[in-house]
């Protein structure tokens, strides 16, 4: 009889726990939720202004996973579009821009989880000053853009055979690479068709 | 006077990582620069706190059989409260953490203080040992990523330190996380000693 009562002794609190856990999880999710998605759809309406400058509205392609990036008088400006591949150690997004003849406009990583100081070189940004600069207010702004990106802009995808690898960064610089030549050639098969 | 040297002690004589080596794996892998390191440091001090003071608060009423799932169950809870929090109002940190940051469940300084202190004392002194223990942990992840970025990557909170230092590229990878580590150690015995 003892033992009964503490096994049901042990099932009423630690069930009475995960009630009280999971209700107040459930409350926050509900409250965290919509702005976890707007924050997410901002960060990639702000990489679409960044690979594609001149655009001003974005509008998703049918049938085809890209978006249509027009300028104010809805003239045509070029093509947005995702694309991921496994890297080292992470899968690694890209937000490419291209203009209307697929030449490259600018590319954004999204997410990617690289070596630091290896495969993250990938995103690496020119230094231009130091910390004692920006402590001193001295810090010329505009943080730059990262210097192996930057090799792709005005490329298209025959042009991608020209982009250097980073030498100790060669798997994530590579798959940079093929990411970028695999949108390409989805992005050129939906438009074709 | 006594309610203060359960803060204290968690600084320098019981400091978590230094004396009781305890959380050396997010220790290890988060600190690569001082910025992911304070954002670990002060995401796991708000985990223990709270749960500290929750844990001695609901003491009485845990059968001691269930007491490390229930334990676990309120971290978690915490755990994932700071986790959606930080995604939703402080993305380029959620960005940089990770995965770290679910696995402060299983960051043994919470577990271990709950059942070493929380489930044993009161309130007040569990919210200033967790307090202080937080505290510790957040001081000594800052400055093993503070020198791990100065070396690994010449730059301190992001910025270069100057524009010609060539980094040590072993120090922003796991072995310099150990060897920084344990030359931190080594000064604390040599600073306990004296």
């Amino acid at each position: 009889m003892k033992a009964k009562s503490d096994l049901f002794q042990m099932l009423v609190s630690l069930g009475v726990i995960c009630l009280v856990s999971a209700s107040i999880l459930s409350y926050v999710h509900a409250k965290t939720h919509p702005v976890i998605v707007e924050q997410e759809e901002k960060a990639s309406q702000t990489a679409m202004y960044y690979v594609l400058p001149g655009a001003v509205k974005f509008e998703p392609a049918k049938g085809c996973d890209y978006y249509i990036g027009r300028d104010d008088k809805g003239n045509l400006v070029g093509y947005v579009f995702k694309t991921s591949e496994k890297g080292y150690s992470s899968e690694i997004v890209l937000m490419v821009g291209v203009d209307p003849d697929l030449k490259i406009t600018g590319i954004k990583v999204l997410s990617q989880n690289e070596t630091p100081g290896l495969g993250t070189r990938i995103v690496e940004v020119k230094a231009t000053s130091t910390i004692w600069d920006v402590a001193s207010g001295k810090a010329k702004e505009e943080p730059g853009r990262p210097w192996f990106l930057e090799q792709f802009v005005g490329k298209d995808l025959p042009g991608l055979a020209q982009v250097k690898t980073i030498s100790g960064a060669t798997i994530s610089s590579s798959a940079v690479i093929r990411a970028v030549k695999k949108g390409l050639e989805r992005l050129q098969r939906c438009l074709n068709n | 006077m006594r309610l203060w040297q359960e803060f204290y002690k968690g600084l320098l004589k019981e400091n978590p990582i230094l004396v009781l080596a305890l959380g050396l794996c997010p220790t290890l892998a988060v600190s690569t620069s001082l910025k992911n390191a304070l954002g670990m440091g002060l995401s796991a001090t708000f985990v223990l706190i709270s749960s500290n003071v929750l844990i001695s608060l609901v003491k009485s009423f845990i059968p001691s059989r269930v007491r490390i799932p229930s334990y676990i169950v309120i971290i978690a809870t915490f755990v994932t409260i700071v986790e959606l929090v930080m995604e939703a109002y402080f993305p380029a940190l959620y960005k940089q953490l990770g995965i770290f940051v679910p696995l402060i469940v299983v960051n043994c300084i919470i577990l271990g203080r709950a059942e070493a202190f929380a489930s044993r004392r009161g309130v007040v002194e569990s919210f200033l040992d967790g307090l202080g223990m937080g505290i510790g942990f957040t001081l000594t992840l800052s400055v093993i990523g503070l020198v791990r970025e100065v070396l690994g990557a010449g730059k301190i909170w992001g910025y270069p330190v100057s524009l010609d230092f060539v980094p040590v590229l072993m120090f922003a990878l796991p072995p310099g996380a150990l060897l920084v580590l344990g030359l931190l150690l080594i000064l604390k015995q040599v600073g306990d000693r004296r």
